[in-house]
């Protein structure tokens, strides 16, 4: 037997309310991680762009048999232009200096928040935020100890 | 008279966002294998009265100042986690006539919950005693949804400022 529906919202008590949102910023910081990874892995990968440069501009050349400076007489300022590429790859190569620290700060702040969660585990999160931890902080020990910093 | 209730919450996911209560005292579920949630509570009187209601995740100012905040740290959302909010709610109330059942005796209920669809039946009753429900439906929050609206107007307006106070910074 099912009577006239009694439509009635039902306040949500503040503590799950916050919980709802510490769980929901550590979804942020978890997304944000990968821009801190990205950042982390270009300083890392940022010597072979320098030398990718050089490549390109070589194989341009092979590939046209040399006729590329007739075509396009500019190109020849192009292997100059190197210099300006490898101040901006050495300013990105150190810039693990500050994404490895943040990039340990979120995925530590995310893992705290995302525990946080009483109605949904979040392992695949939890894990990928260890794992995140765990190398960013190595690699910034490893750094540190080497004694690369600019 | 003394009976036990035994009862099971199936296709809630989580029940951290739901209210369950009987006769208005808040029950506590334990998970078993198969994902469901379970609870046994003694019953004296001869009947009992079942409620679930979800709880929303739109509140009050704070709760709209703090989804500003997260819209600025998630660099205008971009970071946030996306996805289509319906803001549908549960109300449901079942009340389970348990005379018929012996002194020390045990009655299991279980309550299956249905996809969420506004307007629609929201949980399957499975009692092994007569249950009366009412009510039990899906419903829209019309509150939450006018408030998410609101929200929007001011993470654009919120955008706009930062982008202009950043240009203005860089070209004054």
């Amino acid at each position: 037997m099912e009577d006239k529906f009694e439509y009635k919202v039902q306040k949500t008590p503040s503590g799950l309310l916050a919980r709802m949102q510490v769980v929901r910023l550590g979804k942020i910081f978890f997304n944000l991680q990968f821009l801190a990874l990205a950042v982390m892995a270009a300083s890392l990968l940022a010597v072979f762009v320098y030398a990718l440069y050089y490549v390109l501009l070589i194989a341009v050349t092979i590939i046209s048999f040399g006729s590329i400076f007739a075509i396009y007489p500019q190109f020849g300022d192009l292997w100059s232009g190197g210099e300006v590429l490898g101040d901006a790859v050495v300013t990105l190569s150190q810039s693990w200096q500050y994404t490895a620290p943040v990039a340990v700060a979120l995925a530590a702040a995310s893992i705290v928040c995302l525990c946080f969660d009483k109605a949904e585990k979040h392992p695949a999160r939890i894990v990928f935020s260890c794992l995140v931890l765990a190398a960013s902080l190595i690699f910034f020990i490893i750094k540190i100890s080497t004694g690369t910093v600019a | 008279m003394d009976r036990t209730l035994n009862l099971k919450l199936s296709g809630f996911g989580g029940v951290g966002q739901y209210s369950v209560t009987a006769d208005g005292e808040q029950l506590k579920f334990k998970k078993n294998k198969f994902g469901n949630y379970e609870c046994k509570r003694p019953v004296e009187s001869d009947s009992v009265k079942i409620e679930v209601y979800k709880y929303s995740d739109t509140g009050g100012v704070w709760w709209f100042l703090t989804q500003i905040l997260f819209f600025i740290i998630s660099v205008f959302g971009i970071f946030d986690v996306h996805g289509k909010k319906k803001f549908i709610c549960i109300n449901f109330a079942t009340t389970i006539d348990l005379s018929t059942v012996p002194d020390g005796g045990e009655v299991n209920v279980t309550l299956r919950r249905n996809p969420p669809k506004d307007g629609t039946r929201a949980i399957e009753v499975e009692s092994g005693a007569k249950a009366t429900v009412s009510p039990n439906a899906y419903f829209v929050d019309a509150k939450a949804k006018r408030l998410n609206k609101i929200l929007i107007v001011s993470k654009i307006l919120t955008a706009v400022a930062v982008i202009a106070s950043v240009l203005l910074i860089i070209f004054l």
